[in-house]
């Protein structure tokens, strides 16, 4: 049969051109509007007779089908010819300071705990820095010695304690905030002091807070810091400007509390200070101590930080003398 | 502090190791700061407690914590006969209370083992029984005291005084001192024959000869005190107890505590001498209220304890109640205020380590970070994504006559005695390290304050300075303004212009001015910025089929450009926008080619047309 002969033929020669012909080349052989080889046989379909168009109307109609459907599967991607299994380093890679990739992982502990993040000035009075602390006038704390003064009563903020006072003062309770910053001391740089370095605050005050509150906080904190498994301990420590106050050290995890030198034989490691915010302090930033309890806690960085990225001269934090691989 | 367990043993009754004494210690305020050597303690010493600088201090606290009898030494000669020999005159303001005695016929030798040993486990120098009693005291009471040879006196007098100019004393350790003005001396016969509270001299100290002794204790002004031995640069046991601030009434306890033993154990009879009081006694009267207990510790449990744990810290109990105690607070505690204190003495020695957990109950408040930390997140991210590398660094430099510079007041440092006008000032140490280690890429980055004085105000000024080395001069240039757009444009901040200014290159938005940068360095004011900028990035839902084509126009060599391709971006409202393509020199003049987009090609011809002529009737630039 005529018509049955030539879908075996276009058949048998699409299996080869298959293999051999780019996609578009197919489609113009077999579809073109022209001279396609399926298009001819399609429009030979109305010269047929009744009972073949019948049979081979269909046939016709599924080959045509069935290599439009083939001709589509074959990809018009370009072919790759260098080896993909090989590494590419990047060329350009940034990096955040150890310090500040810390101070975000902290922020992000406290912001799920409903903390804002607060800031203040560098350039402090001694009212914000001293006074509101509790720290009156002619405290050993308030040595001319260990503060970086611009004139009499204006001076680089030697802790991030005068950003708890700002916050107390500026804001209005119920009141959750840490505060990260650098702080600046009179001392001339060593391995292990700089003249400024960061350290880290927090405050909460609401009504009925108390020491159990904050022993919860910075539990918590603790353990999302150093791990689920570490040993914390909390001790009595007197800051002026809360009461009481509470010093915080976790075990060391290499003795594991029997004192070796990474813990200079404390079997501890410090980490932070806190306490309930003084009543006086409270008072000073216009908060009524009566109606409003809360606590407050800080921390230096700088040492953390060291350990966390082995870095073992504090010059090398901030002299720029890091560099990244 | 240095605690050697056996001197506290003196006053209570334990088998406790060594390590237990430790433990107990550190969770009552007292923390362990050193390796135990044997059977001595070095404990940490905060300057609130006072008392904690004593023997019977740290042992009344640890006595307490344990629940164990605390036996204070028996005092014995507290009245005694009087005898004004030596005239004792206050002639500085520096004096809170001056108590002295006067033995006579002692002898002076060995002191007994115990005391021996005690000094030497504490380590301090054995020296003859007087000068030990009266350390032995300092150390247990808390309060220096000292002895003089009367017979060495030229007048019978001391007398307290702030010292003139040019004053001088030999001291015990035999050095030459030269004494600033207003120091407290004692003196007699108008020469210090003593540093207050700080040190003795050598002319009227006690050797093996000496038969009569005054015996003196002093409080004084604390804050003078540590003024003076810094000046001096004398640290010592005296001093690091008379710059705190010590009750005056221990004074008394102190001066006795010594007579008895120098009686015992020197022999002689002593007698009192004038003495001189102007203070405030320290104890106070406070009330403890339940419900403040409550408040603070979170359980209503401690009040039940709470008079128990007074008694033991040596309060007096005046009277209470259900609700409240009535207290006078012991003589020696300077430190108590408030009457959290008291609350936190009863919370300490119930003891820290059973303060059981509990979570915040309230609800969180309301949002308070500002926006500029928001923002300076942001373009860290930005900034970090596009390979620069954040760095920290020093602030302080060396101070160069810049009178907008802010020069610190008192800086030990000479080369750091100011602050930064500008973040490259800092940053560019760290550049410098880069290129020293033959990194030949170089993207860095600083987010910080910069410091001027305007006027009389010193201002602090949030700052963002980005610093480049990728290749020459023009590579590094393109880079720069690249990195501009980069921040500036995802901050939504797209209307920004160039302009030369007294800063060299400025960064404007409209007439104001947002930045400065030259050919590897760029600083942006980050509170200018927060102003302008979106945090909703421009989102475009319907893809844009735009139409482009470039132009190349030739200027004078000098011409600034920059305002030129701003100037075609404004020519006609169907250009979308307008980019830099390149630029080249040749014969001496600039070529730029610059390529602007519409979404409107049958318009192209005429925009094309309209810069041609706009531009050359402005600017005269050929196309």
């Amino acid at each position: 049969m005529y018509i049955e002969n030539k879908i075996s033929e276009i058949k048998n020669s699409f299996a080869v051109d298959v293999q051999n012909l780019p996609k578009d080349d197919l489609y113009l052989k077999y579809f073109s509007k022209t001279n396609g080889l399926v298009t001819l046989l399609i429009k030979e379909i109305p010269s047929l007779t009744k009972e073949d168009k019948k049979i081979y109307g269909q046939k016709i109609n599924e080959i045509s089908k069935e290599i439009e459907a083939k001709i589509n599967e074959i990809s018009t991607e370009e072919k790759i010819s260098i080896d993909e299994t090989i590494k590419i380093p990047s060329g350009s890679k940034g990096y955040l300071h150890p310090v500040t990739e810390t101070i975000r992982e902290m922020n992000n502990f406290f912001r799920y705990y409903g903390f804002s993040v607060y800031d203040g000035p560098e350039i402090e009075t001694e009212e914000y820095n001293f006074r509101k602390l509790n720290l009156p006038e002619n405290h050993p704390a308030t040595d001319l010695q260990d503060t970086l003064f611009i004139e009499p009563g204006l001076l680089l903020r030697t802790h991030t304690s005068s950003l708890e006072t700002r916050v107390l003062t500026e804001k209005n309770p119920p009141i959750r905030a840490v505060m990260p910053g650098k702080v600046f001391r009179n001392e001339t740089p060593s391995a292990t002091n700089a003249s400024f370095f960061h350290q880290y605050q927090g405050v909460v005050v609401d009504k009925n807070i108390s020491i159990k509150n904050l022993v919860q906080t910075l539990t918590d904190f603790h353990k999302y810091l150093f791990g689920p498994d570490v040993v914390i301990r909390f001790r009595y420590k007197y800051y002026p400007e809360v009461s009481p106050g509470l010093g915080t050290d976790i075990q060391c995890q290499f003795c594991k509390g029997d004192g070796c030198k990474v813990c200079k034989y404390r079997g501890y490691i410090e980490v932070l200070g806190s306490g309930m915010i003084h009543y006086n302090t409270l008072k000073m930033c216009g908060i009524d101590p009566k109606e409003y309890t809360g606590f407050a806690f800080g921390m230096g960085l700088s040492r953390l930080v060291m350990q966390r990225y082995k870095i073992d001269n504090i010059r090398k934090l901030y002299g720029g003398e890091i560099t990244y691989k | 502090m240095i605690v050697p367990i056996n001197w506290v043993k003196d006053y209570l009754t334990t088998h406790k190791t060594p390590k237990e004494f430790a433990k107990s210690f550190t969770e009552i305020g007292l923390m362990l700061d050193r390796p135990i050597m044997g059977e001595v303690l070095d404990l940490e010493h905060r300057m609130d407690r006072s008392d904690w600088l004593s023997m019977l201090g740290c042992a009344r606290d640890f006595a307490a914590f344990e629940k164990l009898v605390f036996n204070e030494p028996e005092l014995k000669s507290e009245k005694l006969p009087k005898k004004n020999e030596v005239e004792i005159t206050i002639k500085s303001e520096k004096v809170n209370k001056f108590r002295t005695r006067i033995i006579k016929n002692i002898k002076v030798g060995e002191s007994p083992e115990f005391i021996k040993e005690r000094l030497v486990s504490y380590g301090l120098p054995v020296i003859n029984n007087v000068v030990d009693i009266t350390n032995f005291v300092m150390v247990e009471y808390g309060q220096p005291l000292h002895a003089q040879d009367l017979n060495k006196f030229e007048k019978k007098e001391i007398v307290l005084r702030d010292t003139e100019r040019g004053e001088t004393i030999q001291t015990l350790d035999s050095s030459q001192m030269k004494l600033e003005e207003g120091t407290l001396v004692l003196s007699e016969n108008n020469k210090p024959i003593c540093i207050g509270g700080i040190v003795g001299g050598l002319r009227t100290g006690v050797t093996e000869i000496t038969t009569e002794i005054i015996l003196d204790s002093g409080n004084y002004d604390q804050a003078s005190i540590r003024k003076a031995s810094r000046q001096l640069n004398i640290r010592n046991e005296t001093v690091s107890r008379s710059e705190k601030f010590l009750s005056p009434e221990v004074v008394d306890l102190a001066i006795v505590r010594a007579t008895d033993l120098i009686l015992e154990y020197a022999g002689g009879e002593a007698f009192e001498n004038d003495d001189f009081e102007n203070f405030t006694p320290t104890s106070k009267k406070m009330v403890l209220t339940r419900e403040r207990l409550a408040k603070i510790s979170g359980e209503e449990f401690y009040f039940d304890h709470a008079s128990d744990i007074l008694d033991r810290l040596n309060y007096e109990i005046t009277s209470q109640n259900e609700k409240e105690i009535h207290v006078k607070t012991p003589y020696f505690r300077t430190d108590i205020e408030v009457e959290d204190d008291v609350v936190s003495d009863i919370l300490r020695i119930y003891g820290y380590s059973k303060i059981e957990a509990e979570p915040i109950k309230n609800y969180p408040p309301v949002e308070i970070t500002p926006e500029i930390l928001k923002l300076e997140e942001k373009v860290t991210n930005i900034l970090v994504s596009a390979g620069f590398h954040e760095h920290i660094t020093d602030p302080f430099v060396k101070f160069d006559g810049n009178e907008k510079r802010i020069l610190l007041f008192n800086s030990v440092n000479s080369d750091k005695d100011s602050l930064r006008l500008s973040l490259q000032e800092t940053l560019n140490n760290t550049f410098n390290y880069y290129q020293k280690q033959a990194i030949n890429e170089i993207k860095l980055f600083e987010v910080g304050n910069r410091y001027f004085k305007s006027g009389s105000e010193y201002v602090e000024e949030r700052t963002l300075g980005i610093m480049v080395g990728v290749g020459d001069i023009n590579t590094n240039s393109l880079k720069i303004r690249e990195t501009i757009d980069l921040i500036l444009s995802n901050l939504g901040i797209i209307n920004y212009h160039f302009a030369r200014s007294k800063n060299g290159l400025s960064i404007m938005h409209s007439s104001e001015e947002i930045g400065f940068f030259n050919s590897n360095y760029a600083e942006v004011n980050l509170k200018k910025i927060q102003k302008l900028a979106s945090f909703v990035s421009p989102v475009i839902s319907e893809f844009e089929n735009l139409s482009k084509e470039d132009l190349t126009f030739t200027s004078h060599i000098d011409v600034d450009n920059g305002e030129i391709i701003e100037y075609v971006r404004n020519i006609n409202p169907l250009i979308s926008k307008v980019e830099y393509v390149t630029e080249f020199i040749s014969d001496s003049k600039r070529k730029v080619s610059f390529r602007y987009y519409s979404s409107y090609p049958q318009e192209m011809k005429k925009i094309r047309e309209e810069i041609i002529t706009s531009t050359h009737k402005k600017y005269g630039v050929e196309f």
